[in-house]
């Protein structure tokens, strides 16, 4: 599983959101690209004690992004802080990284599309029961805390391939 | 996101209701449907402004109590120091946000690789810049709830709604954040070690 070629933005969608989604659109692919190339043995490498790995990152951040996604679009679905914590620890293979990144771009673009004003304007307990956000809180949320393990993502992967200066990869930094 | 997030909350949507103003029963019902709703946009707007600015926080907390080796301090060959993150993402997020609302300075004068080469001493001048940051955050988002949110810009010589290059300035700088994170991670644990 993985991102179709090209995308665009359906007709109707929210001008505020076709921004949202072209940008995650791309922030998914690269955070793809980051790791397509790489042995399994990188994926769960630690640039140093208390940093999370490629796979930790990975399963961490589409774990926030799809709940709060799906969230605010009002659907049944979970998160506990345990879940959280415990998707640092999951150690994944390529593929299955790929595979989650892909499974949560294409909720984005499942859900976003038709969201109204008014399902952003509703109110969701979305990480405990005793505070309220907004649909629109929820996805702005899923994207800064996205890009940001982005950037976690980028120089994880840079990190590596400097402690392992064999390797050729295909990923261009920018 | 979650416990783990300390980036402050966003207020994309406020509480307070949209004032009603298409509502009014002297109007037709042909005038409220010419009326373009504005709340939506401005409060969305209102929300990445203050993201920003929640970054910007992020960024002075990164910065400071760093002495001058650490902001300087690079942790591999083609990284980048906080110096140069915290005025690479600030550089970007000006030219963004000025070309989406149609002001000076435009993408064309951007100085990246300026900005990624650049090194000094004063935290202060860092800290400082952020704030100047701020306060213009505050004049451009003026400027950008006059404008559409459909409404094409050139960026980098392609044609980009001011929706995405908003959304672009935020992700940018919350992914330069994460850079910064690292960084001064990899700077504590290493001056641990006495390195």
């Amino acid at each position: 599983m993985s991102i179709a070629e090209h995308y665009t933005v359906p007709d109707g969608t929210l001008p505020l959101l076709s921004g949202i989604l072209l940008m995650m659109d791309f922030t998914h692919r690269n955070m793809i690209a980051i790791i397509a190339d790489l042995p399994d043995d990188a994926l769960v490498w630690h640039p140093a004690s208390d940093m999370g790995p490629l796979s930790g990152i990975v399963c961490h951040t589409m774990y926030g992004e799809m709940f709060a996604i799906r969230c605010a679009a009002g659907e049944d679905v979970s998160y506990t802080d345990q879940e959280n914590d415990a998707t640092w620890r999951i150690a994944e293979r390529r593929e299955q990284l790929i595979a989650r990144i892909a499974e949560g771009d294409a909720v984005m673009k499942r859900i976003l599309p038709v969201m109204t004003v008014a399902g952003m304007e509703e109110r969701f307990h979305a990480w405990s029961a005793d505070s309220t956000q907004s649909g629109g809180e929820l996805i702005a949320e899923a994207a800064i805390h996205t890009g940001m393990h982005w950037g976690h993502m980028q120089m994880t992967r840079q990190l590596w391939e400097q402690a392992h200066p064999e390797f050729v990869g295909s990923y261009s930094r920018w | 996101m979650g416990k783990e997030t300390k980036k402050g909350s966003l207020t994309l949507v406020k509480d307070a209701p949209v004032e009603a103003e298409n509502t009014a029963p002297e109007a037709s019902e042909a005038d409220a449907i010419d009326i373009e709703p504005v709340a939506p946009w401005s409060t969305w707007l209102d929300g990445n402004r203050q993201t920003l600015k929640a970054l910007h926080s992020d960024m002075q907390f990164l910065i400071k109590g760093v002495p001058s080796a650490g902001l300087n301090w690079q942790p591999g060959a083609n990284t980048n120091s906080l110096w140069a993150l915290t005025l690479h993402t600030l550089g970007t997020t000006l030219h963004l946000l000025a070309t989406a609302a149609d002001i000076e300075p435009r993408w064309q004068e951007w100085q990246r690789a300026t900005e990624l080469a650049a090194s000094g001493d004063d935290p202060g001048l860092l800290l400082r810049a952020i704030r100047n940051m701020d306060d213009f955050l505050d004049k451009v988002f003026s400027v950008l709830e006059e404008e559409s949110p459909e409404a094409e810009r050139d960026w980098l010589g392609k044609p980009k709604p001011v929706s995405y290059l908003v959304a672009h300035a935020v992700e940018h700088a919350g992914r330069h954040v994460g850079h910064m994170e690292l960084t001064r991670q990899l700077w504590d644990q290493r001056a641990k070690r006495g390195r």
